[in-house]
């Protein structure tokens, strides 16, 4: 009851179900604002690739923290390194995404190597680009038969050894 | 022998409901709990090992750290150990059981919490160090380790002693279960004193007995209960309540006097509350750093390992054997008994456990509320992308921004939490000082050390949630 209540007191606001991620670029003058840019998962591996962007005012690193900049639009583009033909862009609002102060963008990343990010904003201040480079893995995978195989052997082990049990018709102490 | 704690009036019990009562009852509600569990299990296993490695898109790391973690502690605060009676551990643990037909009790130099204890320290240092709040692949391998230990203990050991004496979630859900406002009683002592069967605990032909060995009569707390409810089907007299009373009770009446494993339980978890929440925050990354360039080490486990060691280990257990000598020299004990530093911190520890409840409840509470509704969207995700099969529809994950509170709004409540949970920490060191001295200015010096320390624990876990936290998403916070 009462978490309704509080739930019902703090009407909406912001979401951050957020995860964080590894910074990527921070505090970094791009035209007439400062980017903070964070890549998610923290080891970027073949499949989905979040980037959580930040602008502030401010063409210089002062080591303040100025305010927000909320209506530019953000176009961050992938590019394999490897094979340039794999190239896709995404472009970000502030009022599509689900925090208040991020931009976001979403890939689904098709081959491990080495790709690049590159960051264009525009801005009612002015316009700037960065990049940087990262090197995404390729996915997690287990090896299931050998995982198979251990619990398998661990059943049969266990089965014996219930065997034994009632064979040898020890009572529980 | 009857406790007499048990014989006050019990004005009431849930297994007086009507409805509910029958609910209770059911024979098969406590299996129905766990499949429904064990699917959430599955899920957790399936998605972390093949859905998206985004942990704010997967449902292994939004319901194991975000959900699980928030409606355990609401739970605990508003009912009992609701995850135990429905833990779904428990079901290839009976296969186990059947396979392995153990005969051998669990050790005895083992039963006691020590093992418990370790695990769970164990697992807050894996959390911090695998990041495994960000990381599904990671979680779901948590859980199938867990299932296995689970399931090896159960093949080998006879009654539920992975429970007892093993599980480190059960043991934070076991003592922080002390402040739950439920717990089994009887409901005429004379009826149990007549009891020739003891049904509640040797079981019947067709119900088995409590399997952690609690006797409804003797129950003084909720610690080792898991509200199976078995007690209640097996009593063949129908003398067992599910009863309201005040939480903490046990605390209170100092109950384990003489456990030095539950007074380091209470303590280290306690603490453990802080170094969790204070893990997720920038001053924590600063240490790191500079620790491992103080040891010329890139080892993230080795200056991890030394943080975790001296914050949640050596550093409190410093502190409350400081307090404990203290207490000692300020009352000017001369008994060679009473002199024993151990004695002061089994007598104090238990004044950890609300603070350390509160601690963990505003951290979770935090996560909780900040990501209530992601989990709509995640099992969307999991149902169209990992089993390809969309039965929930599109995700949504405009739905994951709703009725979300401000970030300063739930730091009100989170204070609110820590402190009414300090006030309650007090109140009770100061109760355990008053049994132990005969006036109250001895009392007072006995306890003065104890309640530095609690409210600075306080406070220390007041300021750490006012501080940027990863997960809480805010600006400029990395």
């Amino acid at each position: 009851m009462w978490l309704a209540l509080i739930i019902g007191l703090c009407w909406p606001a912001i979401a951050s179900a957020h995860g964080g991620g590894a910074p990527q670029l921070s505090d970094v003058a791009v035209g007439p604002y400062r980017i903070f840019v964070w890549s998610a998962p923290d080891i970027a591996r073949v499949g989905d690739l979040h980037f959580s962007i930040v602008l502030v005012n401010g063409a210089a690193a002062t080591g303040t923290i100025d305010e927000p900049v909320l209506d530019a639009t953000v176009e961050v583009t992938l590019r394999s390194l490897e094979e340039p033909e794999q190239q896709f862009t995404q472009t970000s609002r502030n009022e599509e995404t689900l925090l208040q102060y991020y931009y976001e963008s979403d890939f689904v990343v098709p081959r491990a190597g080495q790709w690049q990010a590159y960051i264009a904003v525009v801005g009612p201040a002015g316009a700037g680009d960065a990049s940087f480079e990262l090197e995404v893995l390729p996915a997690q995978s287990a090896n299931w038969p050998l995982i198979g195989g251990g619990i398998l052997l661990l059943f049969i082990a266990i089965g014996i050894y219930g065997r034994r049990s009632r064979s040898s018709g020890d009572a529980p102490r | 022998m009857m406790h007499n704690h048990q014989t006050q009036r019990i004005r009431f019990d849930l297994l007086r409901w009507p409805g509910l009562s029958r609910l209770l009852r059911w024979k098969h509600n406590r299996t129905t709990a766990q499949f429904l569990l064990f699917a959430l299990a599955a899920a957790i296993i399936i998605d972390g090992l093949l859905g998206s490695p985004l942990a704010a898109k997967n449902v292994a790391t939004v319901t194991a750290w975000v959900h699980y973690r928030g409606l355990v502690v609401l739970a605990l605060l508003l009912a009992g150990n609701l995850f135990c009676a429905a833990c779904p551990f428990m079901l290839p643990r009976k296969l186990a059981k059947w396979l392995g037909r153990p005969t051998q009790r669990w050790p005895q130099v083992l039963r006691n919490k020590w093992l418990a204890l370790a695990g769970l320290i164990g697992i807050i240092y894996a959390y911090e160090l695998f990041d495994l709040w960000a990381s599904p692949w990671w979680t779901a391998w948590l859980t199938v380790a867990y299932f296995m230990t689970a399931f090896v203990l159960e093949a080998f050991f006879t009654r539920d002693s992975f429970c007892l004496y093993v599980c480190p979630l059960g043991t934070f859900n076991f003592l922080y279960s002390t402040v739950s406002p439920l717990q089994i009683m009887s409901r005429s002592q004379d009826i149990c004193r007549d009891c020739e069967g003891h049904e509640c605990i040797n079981g019947s032909v067709t119900q088995q007995g409590c399997q952690l060995e609690l006797f409804v009569p003797t129950i003084q707390s909720n610690m080792n209960c898991t509200f199976c409810l078995d007690c209640v089907k097996a009593c063949p007299y129908d003398n067992v309540a599910l009863a309201a009373r005040r939480p903490g009770t046990e605390l209170f009446r100092q109950s384990w006097r003489n456990r030095l494993d539950l007074a380091w339980l209470a303590i280290l978890t306690a603490f453990a509350g802080l170094g969790n929440a204070f893990g997720m925050t920038p001053p924590v990354y600063a240490l790191e750093h500079e620790l491992a360039h103080w040891l010329n080490t890139e080892s993230e486990a080795l200056v991890l390992g030394l943080i975790y060691l001296g914050g949640v280990v050596i550093g409190p257990l410093l502190l409350v054997y400081v307090a404990a000598w203290l207490s000692r020299v300020l009352t000017g004990r001369r008994n060679r008994k009473e002199l024993s530093l151990n004695r002061f911190v089994m007598r104090y520890a238990y004044s950890f456990v609300p603070l350390g409840f509160a601690i963990w409840f505003a951290h979770y509470l935090f996560h909780f509320l900040t990501g209530a509704l992601t989990i709509v969207p995640a099992f969307q995700t999991f149902f169209q992308r990992t089993l390809a099969w969309p039965i929930l529809g599109e995700p949504n994950w405009q739905l994951a921004a709703r009725f979300v509170p401000m970030v300063e709004t739930i730091q009100i409540f989170q204070s609110i939490i820590t402190y009414g949970g300090l006030i309650a920490a007090l109140g009770l060191a100061l109760s355990a000082a008053r049994q132990s001295q005969p006036t109250a200015p001895r009392a007072l010096w006995e306890v003065l050390p104890w309640l530095i320390i609690l409210v600075l624990l306080a406070v220390a876990s007041g300021s750490t949630f006012l501080l940027p936290m990863e997960m809480r998403g805010s600006a400029l916070g990395g």
